[in-house]
């Protein structure tokens, strides 16, 4: 990966970026990408982290609503409740809570792993059998990490939305079946595809990051944990910034 | 048997500039004390380095125009002076990645003789369901042989065969590759004389080559 390993500038993850989507495109016809890598990423991405997403969410739906309760409630309100726990959390935090996590997991850990794997020679390994590195590693590591986001996401939404009727018992009793009918009444179409595309763009922007970072490390493996901090800050940027034109643009249709 | 021509090559650093034209065939042996330019060919050949300048021929025809009518993985097989193995795979899940690559259809009870055949004639006695990590360094480098072996090459590439080895562990090498001589043709990078002698059907000597570093 010397070649990879040199590029730095923003051309060269733009050239990076168009590579691994050529790649992503070209998956069915490409025997080199392994259902061992995707499976394994799934695990590690999706199923390691449902506690931790659990209980992030649970917290969330809890804290929303019973934020949103103490507020409405003052005009009166506070059957709207459900209205904050739409918006609030399966538009906007479920997303970028879960991309977060997975950030600080699975980008770290791809960026680490990669870098490791340049600097003990484990690419140039695969390059011998004639087996690219970015199909056999990015693009298995990339459809592992957008799958999972998209599970965990749900699965934040669904945690939350029980959280948050666990945590409505607590200041007016009402039946799990009238919650998740109000809840429902007020959840468009538009909620869950604009959710569903934040989690695949998310997933997409951490794992292409993660993985350029630790492509470029070079030879040294002091670099490793340089490039992985460089993975963590623009993934998180990246993500923020997809998150707020993704928003404007729905906001923008409705 | 194969004929390489490295044309007016040099590498990246404009360090060792060469002309180089053989035909390997039996067991070649590059002798090479620096150990830096028979290395840096035996990467080239498997497309790990590509020469500042100059051209590489493979049998007469330019090395793009030879890879487009043959495959790498059945062409060269290189065997790592490291003994390099994929870490997040266990052993058997290494050597099993290119030999599924090399022979697609082939079931895995083919793999699993073979690997035995292979293993049994490297006296080699190891768990292969663990993770690299978890085996001595002498063993990856064995495995690396295994691995090599198995893919059945046209001509396999071995990067100083004694790197990581104790003594006992370079007469075993030694004894294997003697063995494999009727049966492997090999191109073999080393610093070491012991490969001048008995195992080699033609020595390309660097050191005459180049004695100042720079032809």
């Amino acid at each position: 990966m010397s070649k990879v390993s040199q590029r730095k500038s923003p051309q060269d993850f733009l050239l990076f970026f168009v590579q691994t989507v050529y790649e992503l495109l070209n998956v069915r016809g490409n025997r080199h990408v392994s259902n061992v890598v995707i499976t394994r990423q799934i695990l590690f991405t999706g199923v390691e982290a449902l506690p931790l997403i659990g209980f992030i969410a649970l917290a969330i739906g809890g804290l929303v609503i019973m934020q949103g309760y103490e507020l409405l409630s003052n005009f009166g309100q506070g059957i709207w409740v459900h209205i904050i726990l739409v918006r609030v959390v399966v538009i906007e935090l479920s997303g970028i809570l879960t991309a977060l996590v997975v950030i600080a997991r699975s980008g770290t850990a791809i960026s680490t792993e990669l870098g490791n794997m340049v600097v003990s020679r484990e690419m140039n390994l695969l390059k011998s059998f004639g087996i690219s590195p970015l199909v056999y590693l990015v693009v298995s590591r990339i459809i592992g990490v957008v799958i999972a986001m998209v599970i965990l996401t749900l699965y934040f939404n669904i945690v939350a939305v029980l959280g948050g009727w666990l945590f409505s018992q607590f200041f007016n009793h009402l039946e799990f079946r009238a919650f998740i009918n109000d809840f429902m009444s007020v959840l468009k179409i538009n909620y869950i595809l604009m959710g569903l595309l934040k989690s695949i763009l998310f997933g997409l922007i951490i794992s292409i990051t993660a993985s350029y970072h630790g492509m470029s490390v070079q030879r040294a493996s002091t670099e490793v944990p340089q490039r992985t901090i460089k993975a963590v800050v623009s993934s998180i940027f990246s993500v923020i910034i997809a998150d707020i034109v993704i928003s404007w643009l729905f906001w923008m249709m409705q | 048997m194969m004929q390489i021509r490295f044309s007016d090559v040099c590498s990246s650093d404009k360090l060792n500039c060469f002309n180089l034209d053989f035909v390997c065939e039996g067991c070649t042996v590059l002798f090479d004390p620096t150990e830096h330019v028979s290395g840096s060919i035996l990467e080239t050949l498997v497309g790990l380095q590509q020469p500042e300048t100059g051209e590489l021929y493979l049998d007469g025809l330019g090395y793009d125009d030879f890879f487009l009518q043959h495959r790498l993985i059945s062409t060269f097989a290189l065997v790592f002076d490291e003994g390099i193995m994929l870490a997040n795979l266990t052993l058997k899940e290494n050597l099993q990645l290119p030999w599924k690559l090399r022979f697609p259809g082939e079931p895995v009870s083919a793999f699993e003789s073979e690997l035995d055949r292979w293993l049994k004639r490297l006296n080699l006695d190891c768990d292969v369901s663990l993770r690299p990590a978890l085996v001595s360094p002498a063993v990856r480098k064995f495995l690396g042989f295994v691995r090599g072996c198995m893919l059945k090459p046209k001509i396999l590439l071995i990067d100083d065969p004694f790197y990581l080895f104790n003594k006992t562990e370079r007469a075993r090498i030694l004894t294997f590759l003697q063995s494999l001589m009727d049966e492997q043709e090999m191109l073999i990078a080393s610093a070491d004389d012991e490969f001048l002698g008995d195992i080699s059907t033609k020595v390309i000597d660097f050191s005459l080559q180049f004695g100042n570093g720079k032809k």
